[in-house]
């Protein structure tokens, strides 16, 4: 989770450390301080948010002239409590914004969301729903506000689960499009060879041509690299339930199909998590299959089938994360000028690249629609 | 005439804002006018190696006994005071070592400058010499992107200067008796096309765009139809027809019918005919499961487009396509572009998707004003091209050879051809003041376009312009516009 907070932007990660100094200072103090917020004591830099404080805060954003208008540092400001900060500010403008389009939308009243959210606690604990990490706070007069989260979070899960389902798409997209200009290139250089006049120049201009569509993924590669290290440090401190450390296919493929069962069951929408559980097996089949060449595939020296008989396989499991689009696609594009060997280093090496990159940014994306504080709801 | 050309440097320097790589803000000290095009870095002192570059153009001029008046042009020149210079050439050659590369920059933009204003003031001869001297300077296959860029451009005012006709550069081959010279070009052809796939997202952006529209658009239907204005090889249908048969809502796996128009003369662009992408596309479909049609409208020899030509099934989903866009050659003759759409228009379509190339701000109008912006654009695109794949200098080299290199003709064939016309505006625009209405783009592809974007290098940017229209940009330089719209209600059957 830690790791979260440290991927996103500066200033999240400086006013997480404020929030916490302001904490402890309050906490020296006696808990409560002059300013008459309430910090909660646990761990986690949490405000409290009360009805009283939230009026407050309502007031100075209809001064304001709205919850569009308002920002966080003007709210602070014309609140002028000592011990609020931009960061509790942030997130809670966010959800007040976000509970202000639901109102909009919906016509249902805050009040039967507010009943729901009563019960919400007991039904979350039997549900396991998404509702599990909403942390709902042993207050009744907390209803409303909790009825507004709880749609909020709703409204977040929605735009995440949206997301990702254009991610995939966008991966099989893709995918197709590289297949079908596969083809497109095999029927050409079909007719080429049919028409080959056998001269010297042709041959030799496609020996350039397929050496130069080897760089360029090679550069892909080259560039991917960095970003896949720093990666896979980060991955390590991630609960993995099986590291696979054994280069055989057997557990790349569960480790594939494990980690599809953990975004499936735990749903908590770390998709960092979930990307890098997908890596892991990558990083390590890539790897092992540099060093043993021999070894995984008994008899079978031939890195190209290996790796095509990877990704296939790969491509079976459906994996949600659609890992698989790269994979048939380096290979499509990879065939397409297949005269030299050197594109079967270049297919092990391209993999990672389009998971790289996508992860990143997937991550950042999914990683602005969370509140602040990462997992939980304050 | 020589006045023209003093008069040319001055009025440039102060309305057109900074167009190569090299220049960074602008100094507003009247005096300094050659600081608006140079970085602080460039000084007087490669000013003035500047000022002997054109002496030495002039008095080649002169050697060459070119007439009177080109002599009296060098006379004006050297006595001009449009640029406040102190003469100081001993400290030219340390100078130049230093800046070279920003100088020699400069030093081009300048002379193409230079070279098109001599064209638009039909003063051919002086263009001609100006061209002869940029072809010194820079070649397509080495140097830094500005030279690459500048060579392109003085090949395209070459061939405009000779006024040869479809602005086609040289490079093109015509459907001639040179038969592998052709396989050499279609192999050039496939290669830079994937090589331009992988390298930037140019072609996948309007594609997947315009696809993600239109299953947005007919997710109830069981018939679609998809009238493409101009299909090349079929790629952006590949995509859809996987995104189709796996649809989860609605009836699953609907007919899919394309008509491609076919032109005359397929030109120079494409990897074999309309037939065979045809049969290609067909193949494809089945083995993905897809039913599929595929059909083809002919275009008149003008490339008007008469709906009337079009076979038309009851109950289906009409979508017009049309992509102007790299690498579908850019420069249709507006008159054609403009049939279709209007044509289409009788059509009552559920959709139409429009992806065009965004041209900046123009200044003051007129072909000066459209040369230096389409400068501006593709510099852009070298540089964005540069900027993902800097170590792969043959492969960008050959993208720029066989598509970018034609595209800037062509862009200059029509900016020339259109100068004395006023600003010709967006596709988009025309289909707004035609009564089309407007599709907002959905949040699932506003997504997708900033997913794709991240694939590539950090300088791309989708920018949403209006709910219906996404821009691809390239570090605050727009290039790409992809709008959706569809017809007005009222008009409905």
């Amino acid at each position: 989770m830690y790791h979260h907070h440290q991927h996103q932007g500066k200033n999240i990660n400086s006013s997480s450390r404020m929030a916490v100094h302001n904490e402890r200072h309050l906490f020296l103090q006696g808990g409560h301080g002059d300013s008459g917020l309430m910090l909660s004591t646990d761990a986690k830099p949490r405000l409290k948010w009360t009805p009283d404080l939230h009026e407050r805060f309502i007031e100075a954003v209809n001064q304001l002239g709205g919850a569009d208008k308002a920002t966080p540092k003007t709210v602070m400001k014309l609140m002028g409590i000592p011990g609020l900060t931009l960061y509790h500010l942030k997130s809670h403008l966010q959800k007040y914004r976000l509970s202000k389009n639901l109102h909009g939308q919906t016509n249902n009243g805050s009040t039967k969301i507010g009943a729901v959210a009563m019960a919400g606690k007991r039904m979350s604990e039997a549900n396991g729903s998404p509702m599990n990490s909403l942390s709902i706070g042993p207050q009744a007069n907390k209803g409303i506000q909790i009825g507004e989260a709880l749609q909020m979070q709703i409204e977040v899960q929605r735009r995440l689960h949206e997301q990702l389902e254009v991610q995939r798409h966008l991966q099989l997209r893709i995918e197709a499009q590289g297949k079908y200009l596969q083809s497109v290139l095999e029927k050409a250089q079909e007719t080429l060879h049919r028409q080959n006049l056998g001269t010297v120049g042709l041959e030799a201009a496609k020996l350039q041509l397929s050496e130069l569509v080897s760089k360029v993924s090679n550069q892909c590669l080259n560039s991917a690299f960095p970003d896949l290290k720093d990666l896979r440090g980060l991955c390590c401190q991630q609960t993995q339930p099986n590291p696979p450390n054994d280069c055989s296919m057997d557990s790349c493929l569960t480790s594939c199909e494990g980690s599809q069962r953990d975004q499936e069951i735990h749903n908590n929408g770390m998709c960092l998590r979930t990307y890098n559980t997908h890596k892991d097996p990558l990083m390590h089949h890539q790897t092992e299959t540099k060093s043993s060449e021999n070894k995984t595939m008994g008899n079978d020296d031939d890195d190209e089938r290996r790796m095509f008989f990877a990704d296939r396989n790969c491509s079976d499991l459906s994996m949600s994360v659609g890992l698989r689009g790269i994979f048939s696609q380096a290979r499509n594009e990879e065939h397409s000028f297949l005269d030299v060997g050197n594109s079967r280093v270049d297919s092990v090496n391209r993999l990672p690249y389009f998971a790289t990159k996508l992860d990143l940014n997937v991550d950042e994306k999914h990683c602005k629609q969370f509140d602040l504080n990462g997992l939980s709801w304050s | 005439m020589a006045m023209a050309i003093d008069n040319a440097f001055e009025v440039d320097f102060c309305s057109y804002s900074t167009s190569t790589t090299t220049t960074t803000t602008a100094d507003e000290d009247p005096a300094c006018t050659w600081n608006h095009w140079g970085s602080p870095v460039v000084d007087w002192g490669s000013l003035s190696s500047e000022r002997d570059e054109f002496q030495d153009l002039i008095e080649s001029m002169m050697d060459d006994g070119t007439g009177f008046e080109l002599t009296r042009l060098g006379h004006d020149y050297e006595t001009s005071n449009s640029v406040s210079v102190s003469v100081s050439t001993d400290t030219m050659v340390a100078d130049e070592e230093t800046n070279g590369e920003d100088f020699k920059g400069l030093r081009m933009v300048h002379l193409l400058m230079a070279a098109a204003e001599a064209l638009m003031g039909a003063n051919k001869s002086l263009a001609r010499v100006i061209l002869v001297r940029l072809k010194e300077l820079v070649s397509p296959s080495d140097g830094t992107n500005m030279e690459r860029l500048a060579a392109y451009f003085t090949e395209a005012l070459q061939s405009l200067l000779e006024g040869s006709g479809g602005g086609h550069s040289k490079h093109l081959i015509t459907n001639g008796p040179q038969h592998h010279r052709d396989k050499h070009r279609e192999a050039d052809m496939l290669a830079a096309f994937q090589l331009l796939q992988d390298m930037s997202p140019y072609v996948k952006f309007g594609h997947f765009t315009a696809n993600q529209a239109i299953l947005e658009a007919v997710t109830h239907d069981r018939r679609i139809h998809i009238v493409d204005y101009d299909i090349m090889e079929g790629i952006q249908w590949a995509s859809l027809m996987q995104a189709l048969v796996s649809r989860k809502e609605g009836p699953p796996t609907p007919h899919l019918r394309i008509t491609a128009l076919s032109r005359g003369s397929n030109g120079w662009r494409s990897i074999g005919t309309i037939q065979e992408t045809g049969r290609r596309l067909t193949t494809f479909a089945s083995s993905i499961g897809q039913p599929f049609s595929f059909h083809q409208c002919r275009l008149d020899s003008d490339e008007t487009f008469r709906p009337s030509a079009l076979k038309l099934v009851r109950g289906e989903a009409l979508i017009i396509n049309c992509m102007l866009n790299l690498p579908h050659f850019s420069h249709r003759p507006p008159s054609s572009v403009a049939s279709f759409l209007s044509g289409a228009k009788t059509l009552n379509p559920r959709l139409v998707t429009l992806v065009e190339e965004e041209a900046g701000p123009i200044g003051d109008g007129g072909f000066m004003g459209r040369f230096m912006d389409s400068l501006h654009h593709y510099s852009a695109v070298f540089d964005s091209l540069e900027a993902g794949f800097p170590m792969q200098c043959r492969a960008r080299a050959l993208v720029e050879r066989v598509i970018l290199g034609p595209q800037i003709a062509g862009s200059l064939t029509q900016i020339y051809r259109n100068r004395n016309e006023e600003e010709s505006g967006r596709w988009s625009e025309w289909l707004d003041t035609m009564g089309f209405n407007p599709v907002s783009i959905s949040f699932a592809n506003h997504c997708q376009a900033k997913l794709l974007l991240g694939l590539f290098n950090d300088g791309y940017r989708v920018e949403e312009l209006a709910n219906n229209r996404v821009v691809l940009d390239w570090k605050s330089r727009r290039l790409l516009s992809a709008s959706i719209w569809t017809s007005p209600p009222d008009s409905d059957l």
